[in-house]
């Protein structure tokens, strides 16, 4: 597997997931 | 109205059933084609782009609209002008076209459910699919008989559909996506740590992510990338209107737009990576390379991942099973949430009882989708999402952006939103929900018809795609202007004089 793929993967994984991780615990922070 | 809907038993709730109405079959079928197709892992910054631009400003807009007038969407329109109200009437018919064909959809999963654990389809994928399960006529005019294997299917998905909207929001739509959706999860999960364990995995998972910068500077790229978040998060045909409708008076508007958009687009990326590695693998056994089995839709579910299916080193039956579990769990997650927009609206305007509404929909649907369990379904059900989806749902969405652009103040609607929420939105959601989205609708909306009309679609006649696909757009519209001018109750007709400030 190439390293741009490799790094376009985990960048992207990592976007994602992250920005959904963080949003939750926005939420379940302001909800407790 | 308003006082006897239904709503959320919390907010977890919601955001649950809005990340399951987004991720549907085309986030398993439809987005990894979509992806490597259109410059690999370059295509996830216009993706991005699109989702920020375009898919979580209009999940803002939806859910502002839907908790402020607590309406259905031909409620929320009518609000806004009357003459909207067919806007929302035509958006809930777009659902109801949808929901015909989606439930057959879900029907075959189930039946390649059970064929999994036996490979029951055999090393001809193609024929078996084709010839064997739905037992194809030679042309979308010869109906031929109907299926009865298809049919069971199809009798249980409507059935599923059914028990489920009749336990209402909270009893019914949110406690099965609090089970569909981690169960969808820890299947989408056992699919992909298994993909990505077989020999080849890598070499499909690097055609899925090399970026192409090249493409980058190519229109279609763009266009494709809004298409793609477009169609994939359920907006502009009445859904996210209906479930934001179900909001307690105390929400939150912003943050959960962006998690419905952020976990919709994750499961996207990890799909990719499921189906990738699988074909990565196929593609080693077969010496063959992975753009030559790049194929999406139908086709890859039911013909492509059967084949990889059946060249696996073990537990095929089980990892096969798990497959199509996938499928109907994103299937039903979905297909529930597009027929509550049609039993929420016609409850709400004629003020008749949802579970008499739903019972009526889902006969009258189910007497509808036979025409997909025929030998003529396939060909039909083609012909008629590639018009849904390419003519009804832009011209919606364009329609319901200017209008709101024009009738709305849309600085008031993100006060409005910001108000409520975890963290605010910047002015910047005005300019792309009022200028930058509907220019790229229209053009992905000229682009298509242009498409259509020089090269036809998937060689059908043109006497097909007229009767079929355009005669589907215009029962659709005409449907509409009927169905909003006709009286509704008292109530209905009062609360939309009332107008809306927003």
């Amino acid at each position: 597997m190439s390293t741009s793929a490799i790094v376009f993967g985990v960048v992207a994984v990592s976007i994602l997931w992250g920005g959904f991780a963080v949003c939750l615990r926005i939420a379940v922070k302001n909800q407790g | 109205m308003s006082e006897n809907r239904g709503q959320w038993g919390s907010r977890m709730g919601f955001i649950m059933a809005a990340i399951g109405s987004a991720i549907g079959l085309g986030n398993i079928w439809r987005f990894p084609y979509v992806a490597a197709s259109n410059g690999g892992g370059a295509f996830l910054i216009p993706y991005l782009f699109a989702l920020l631009t375009a898919g979580i400003p209009i999940l803002i807009l939806e859910f502002s609209l839907g908790h402020k007038v607590k309406a259905s969407t031909p409620g929320v329109f009518g609000r806004v002008k009357s003459k909207l109200e067919a806007l929302g009437w035509f958006q809930t018919l777009i659902s109801f076209g949808i929901m015909v064909y989606y439930v057959a959809i879900i029907g075959w999963s189930m039946n390649y459910f059970v064929y999994a654990f036996t490979t029951k389809w055999g090393t001809e994928t193609k024929a078996f699919f084709f010839n064997n399960f739905l037992k194809v006529s030679d042309g979308p005019f010869l109906l031929g008989g109907v299926n009865t294997t298809t049919l069971v299917t199809l009798v249980i998905a409507w059935s599923l559909n059914y028990i489920i909207l009749r336990g209402g929001v909270k009893a019914g739509i949110e406690k099965a996506n609090k089970i569909f959706m981690p169960l969808l999860i820890i299947c989408l999960i056992t699919v992909t740590v298994r993909g990505v364990t077989l020999e080849g995995a890598a070499q499909g998972l690097d055609y899925f992510f090399k970026p192409d910068f090249s493409k980058l500077t190519d229109v279609k790229v763009w266009i494709a990338a809004y298409g793609q978040i477009f169609y994939s998060l359920s907006i502009c045909f009445g859904i996210m209107i209906t479930y934001a409708s179900y909001l307690p008076k105390k929400t939150d508007i912003v943050n959960n737009a962006f998690m419905t958009g952020l976990g919709n687009c994750s499961f996207s990326i990890m799909s990719g990576v499921a189906v990738f590695s699988v074909l990565g693998y196929m593609a080693t056994q077969q010496g063959v390379n992975v753009a030559d089995l790049n194929v999406s839709g139908i086709g890859l579910a039911f013909i492509v991942f059967p084949q990889a299916i059946n060249a696996l080193p073990g537990f095929n039956g089980l990892f096969g099973a798990v497959f199509f579990l996938c499928l109907i769990f994103a299937g039903l997650s979905s297909s529930m949430s597009i027929m509550e927009v049609v039993v929420s609206s016609t409850a709400d305007k004629f003020n008749v009882s949802r579970n008499k509404v739903l019972t009526l929909a889902t006969v009258a649907g189910f007497a509808i989708s036979l025409v997909y369990v025929t030998g003529a379904g396939i060909y039909i059900l083609d012909i008629v999402d590639h018009f849904i989806n390419t003519y009804c749902i832009a011209i919606a969405g364009l329609i319901e952006l200017v209008a709101l652009k024009l009738l709305l103040n849309l600085e008031k609607t993100r006060q409005y939103a910001n108000k409520l929420s975890d963290f605010s939105v910047g002015k910047w959601w005005n300019t792309t929900l009022g200028v930058l989205t509907p220019v790229l609708l229209s053009i992905m909306f000229v682009t298509n018809a242009y498409h259509d009309f020089v090269n036809g679609y998937e060689g059908y006649t043109v006497k097909a795609l007229l009767v079929i696909g355009a005669g589907t757009v215009a029962l659709i519209a005409g449907a509409a202007f009927v169905v909003s001018s006709l009286n509704g109750s008292k109530e209905f007709e009062e609360r939309l004089s009332k107008g809306v400030d927003m």
